[in-house]
């Protein structure tokens, strides 16, 4: 056990030293010379450009500067941002937390309403209910997240007013009391996390049912109905746990898909976490916060997926020695 | 009456163009095939019987119907199953409601699966699954539950302590001894064996079946013990029935089944195992093959396999015949020569 | 269905599967919109129109109004699903060459250069490629070309860890063990005996991927990454969405590109489901 645990904490190390390696080569080796591309900047002063140039240190070999941006990294340096003249971490670290509440809410409904349509879609085969279930899998797998945002505020917010269009609180809520500004958040939270969810929801439905449908020919699951096993606790207390394997290896693999989507979404609805970050630095040409988000995003989906390498221990007593 | 009595049953399966319907030939019927066509078989209390045939000619499927258990497409078609309860009363298996057969389940009739089959939960502490099943049926502490697993497994050879441990833990023997400790959980009346020995090693497959014969002469257990090895028949079964193509072509005792098979499969079949202490020699295949169950013919269904059939045989179907002391063969043409 | 020939049973039962067929019968219209509709559009998809053309609802002379710029939207929707298509399958062929490679060369050689490509495939497989995406098309320039090699270069990770396990499947079959001990090379059992073997499985996930990188280029495109000098659906939206067409009304402008993508994607993603449930035998209907 304790061996099994190292060796995947020294995978995933492994892994984040990929990341980094992609990051630091993609910014500073792959486009030729760096500063030619900061010169496409429009909006760099020739004194920044001279100062960056300088900070890059690119008159030395490229393991030294690779050295010397690990040892920034160490120290919690990644740069300064162009936009924003403040450091990137400062920057990233106000906007990770919508990010977070966005995608963790949203998981959390998907996760749910997947494993729920997926079940009834496996159990009902064949039925209206799997028909039905199938179609709103397969439509909700291939919908543009971005675009089924802004269908839901053009209806809810835009035409029907149920919701505000964008942001996260409203305005001149800053000093309200708490339980009023929790409140305003979580109206601001409503379309995106749907949205979010919505869109996730497809996947986890699709692999859910699939499991299940496996799940449910083997051949343990006639075991416990000649045990006498009601069909509901078969469901329960035999194919839900063995349907629940894949499931969390899907859970974890689609986090990176789900950042992908919390970033389009964070877009439609100005929520003001990592995604619209990326949104503007993209736009601005900011180089070194763009390097940061990036960073900081496969940062924690390798953790993520390390935290789910552990949990799949507990769930399948076959890989736990 | 018997413990259980199996009447004139026929299963069928659904084999629709996407299912079994690639199997052999092209272009084949889609519809049902017959699974069972027409068996009957009776189970007497405290007896063994022996259900043998080739893979494919409805044993299991039989079995399984005693407990409604046919997969996904399978489905009763017409028929009896009587089985006399503990407490003498005598029902239809194939009438009752679905909370009265979870009640039947286990409690009057449990199972031994294949040994190559995944029958046991993966992610499920073994003992726990036996638990499981005495609690869905008495009303027990769970301490006492576990207690009985212990005394289980270590009557099946098992360490007590391992009821803690997942199936992938014990070797593919140990498994089937707790799959048989799980069958005699409740004290059922039937348990029906499928198989029990089969993908395992041969030393193990002999403990296995010391243990069967074993608990049988102590707990004074009946058995459905289903089998394609003829060898194994001797060591356990007080009665032998013989099933050809859904049907059941020979039953009676031991003795009269194998040293006097009356049916040309039943004496193709004998022939091709070699006796214990007799002469060893190749097994003899049946030349041939099983009939395509989705297009049943009107005729003995061997007949076109027979070396001894008629016009008659291919036109009616025979049925059974007592030839004196339970002696049951469902053949036209008997020994006249 | 032989064993030795999965390929021609599975697409035997493909043309059997209503949800297949009505993907191949959407992925087609849209393949023969893209083929044959630029030349029968009567506006040139860039061209602005004058100050009374802008934002108009459809109407007669424009069938599905125009867009802030008074450009024709149906006239663009029929030029975007060029450029969908072109990015989503060359995308795909890069994904697909350099997936199989990875996942062949693994599981053939095995050992230590397993190892490696196996490692270097988790950190693609779990890396958030939408910013990875966004910053290589940042850094390299949005042109057409680059942003096919963009998808083309992200997606690959799930396919190569598919085809090796494919690999090491057919790898321990009978006909391979032959093959060697008739002392034949790496490279042509390789090519002769595991690549048919390995094919329909590649087919079937080509089509999921290039499910996925048809969204990919929309996506793109929207977040302001594409290339601007050719008209796409992603492209339509992101104007629909940065001039507030969507919440002032003009639907017209954000209904049309919208349901092109999803109907694009949706049909592939139904010949790939189809597929799926041909070459995964439990999933495989009974009865």
């Amino acid at each position: 056990m304790r061996r099994a645990f190292l060796r995947r904490l020294l995978g995933a190390a492994l892994t984040v030293l990929g990341v980094l390696a992609i990051n630091y080569f993609l910014f500073r080796v792959m486009p030729g010379d760096p500063v030619a591309m900061l010169v496409r900047n429009p909006k760099m002063t020739a004194e920044a450009l001279a100062r960056t140039r300088a900070s890059l240190g690119l008159d030395r070999p490229w393991h030294e500067q690779f050295r010397s941006y690990l040892a920034g990294l160490a120290r919690a340096d990644l740069g300064s941002s162009f936009i924003f003249k403040r450091p990137v971490l400062a920057v990233i670290g106000e906007r990770l937390l919508p990010t977070l509440l966005l995608t963790l809410v949203a998981e959390a409904l998907a996760i749910a309403g997947g494993m729920l349509v997926g079940i009834v879609s496996a159990w009902k085969r064949g039925t209206k209910a799997d028909v039905l279930g199938l179609g709103f899998t397969l439509l909700a797998y291939s919908m543009p997240t971005f675009w089924l945002g802004i269908l839901l505020v053009a209806l809810f917010a835009g035409r029907l007013g149920l919701f505000p269009v964008s942001g996260m609180l409203s305005p001149g809520l800053a000093f309200a009391p708490l339980a009023q500004r929790l409140g305003d958040v979580l109206t601001h939270l409503a379309l995106p996390s749907i949205t979010l969810a919505l869109v996730l929801m497809g996947e986890y439905a699709l692999i859910m049912r699939n499991a299940m449908i496996e799940v449910l020919t083997e051949d343990y699951i006639v075991t416990a109905r000649a045990k006498g096993l009601s069909e509901r606790g078969i469901l329960r207390r035999h194919a839900l746990p063995n349907a629940m394997i894949p499931m969390t290896t899907l859970i974890a693999m689609s986090l990176g898909f789900a950042i992908t989507g919390a970033l389009q979404v964070e877009t439609v609805f100005s929520w003001p976490g990592l995604g619209r970050l990326m949104y503007e630095a993209l736009k601005g040409r900011d180089y070194p916060l763009l390097q940061g988000i990036f960073l900081v995003t496969s940062v924690c989906v390798v953790g993520a997926n390390f935290a789910a390498d552990i949990l799949y221990r507990y769930i399948d007593p076959r890989v736990r020695d | 009456m018997a413990l259980l009595e199996i009447r004139d049953l026929r299963v069928s399966f659904a084999c629709g163009p996407a299912g079994g319907g690639r199997g052999r030939g092209a272009g084949a019927a889609e519809g049902r095939a017959r699974a069972v066509d027409g068996a009957s078989l009776s189970v007497e209390a405290g007896e063994v019987l022996g259900l043998v045939g080739e893979s494919g000619c409805g044993k299991t499927t039989t079995a399984l119907s005693i407990l409604r258990l046919l997969p996904p497409g399978g489905r009763v078609d017409s028929g009896s199953i009587r089985f006399e309860g503990r407490d003498g009363t005598v029902r239809d298996l194939l009438a009752m409601g679905e909370a009265e057969l979870r009640a039947f389940r286990w409690k009057e009739a449990s199972v031994v699966f294949q040994g190559s089959m995944n029958a046991l939960n993966p992610v499920q502490r073994v003992g726990d699954q036996i638990v499981e099943a005495i609690e869905l049926h008495e009303e027990v502490e769970r301490e006492e539950a576990v207690r009985r697993v212990k005394r289980l497994f270590e009557r099946v050879g098992i360490e007590g302590s391992r009821a803690k441990e997942y199936p992938h833990e014990f070797s593919g023997g140990m498994r089937q001894r707790a799959m048989i400790a799980m069958a005699l959980a409740l004290g059922p009346r039937l348990v029906i064996g499928d198989e029990p020995t089969t993908a395992l090693d041969v030393m193990v497959q002999a403990q296995i079946f010391r243990l069967i014969a074993e608990l049988r002469s102590e707990l004074g257990l009946s058995m459905i013990l289903i089998t394609h090895d003829l060898s194994v028949l001797g060591e356990v079964c007080d009665r032998v029935a013989v099933m050809y193509a859904g049907t059941v072509v020979e039953s009676g005792s031991l003795g009269q089944v194998l040293e006097a098979p009356e049916h040309p499969y039943t004496r193709r079949l004998a022939a091709s195992f070699p006796r214990p202490g007799g002469e060893r020699r190749l097994p003899e295949s049946i030349p041939g093959e099983p009939p395509d169950l989705r297009r049943p013919e009107p005729g003995c269904p061997f007949a076109p396999r027979c070396g001894d059939a008629r016009e008659e045989c291919r036109e009616t179907r025979p049925a059974p015949r007592e030839l004196g002391g339970g002696h049951l063969v469902s053949c036209l043409g008997g020994r006249r020569g | 269905m032989g064993r030795d020939e999965p390929g021609t049973g599975a697409f035997a039962l493909f043309r059997r599967s209503r949800l297949g067929m009505a993907g191949l019968g959407l992925v087609l219209a849209f393949a023969a919109t893209a083929l044959v509709g630029p030349a029968l559009a009567p506006y040139e998809p860039l061209d602005f129109g004058t100050a009374a053309e802008v934002l108009r609802p459809p109407s007669r002379e424009h069938l599905l109004g125009t867009d802030d710029m008074g450009r024709d939207v149906a006239a663009a929707l029929v030029a975007g699903s060029r450029t969908s298509l072109l990015v989503g399958l060359s995308a795909t062929l890069i994904s697909m060459a350099l997936g199989s490679a990875v996942g062949i060369a693994a599981g053939w050689r095995g050992g230590l250069a397993d190892s490696i490509l196996m490692r270097l495939t988790d950190v693609f497989l779990v890396l958030p490629w939408m910013p990875l995406m966004l910053v290589l098309a940042a850094l390299l320039g949005s042109s057409l070309w680059n942003i096919v090699l963009v998808i083309g270069l992200t997606g690959w990770a799930g396919t190569a860890r598919l085809v090796r396990a494919q690999v090491l499947a057919i790898k321990e079959r009978q006909f391979i063990e032959r093959a060697r001990a008739t002392g034949a090379s790496g490279a042509r059992i390789v090519l002769r005996h595991l690549l048919p073997n390995v094919f329909p499985l590649i087919f079937a996930n080509t089509i999921l991927v290039t499910a996925v990188s048809v969204l990919s280029e929309t996506t793109l495109s929207f977040l302001g990454m594409g290339d601007s000098t050719r008209p796409s659906w992603g492209m339509m939206l992101h104007f629909a969405f940065e001039s507030g067409a969507a919440t002032s009304g003009a639907l017209w402008f954000v209904l049309p590109p919208g349901l092109c993508v999803l109907g694009l994607v949706l049909g592939f993603t139904l010949m790939g489901y189809a597929f799926d449930e041909i070459l995964n035998p439990k999933l495989r209907r009974r009865g």
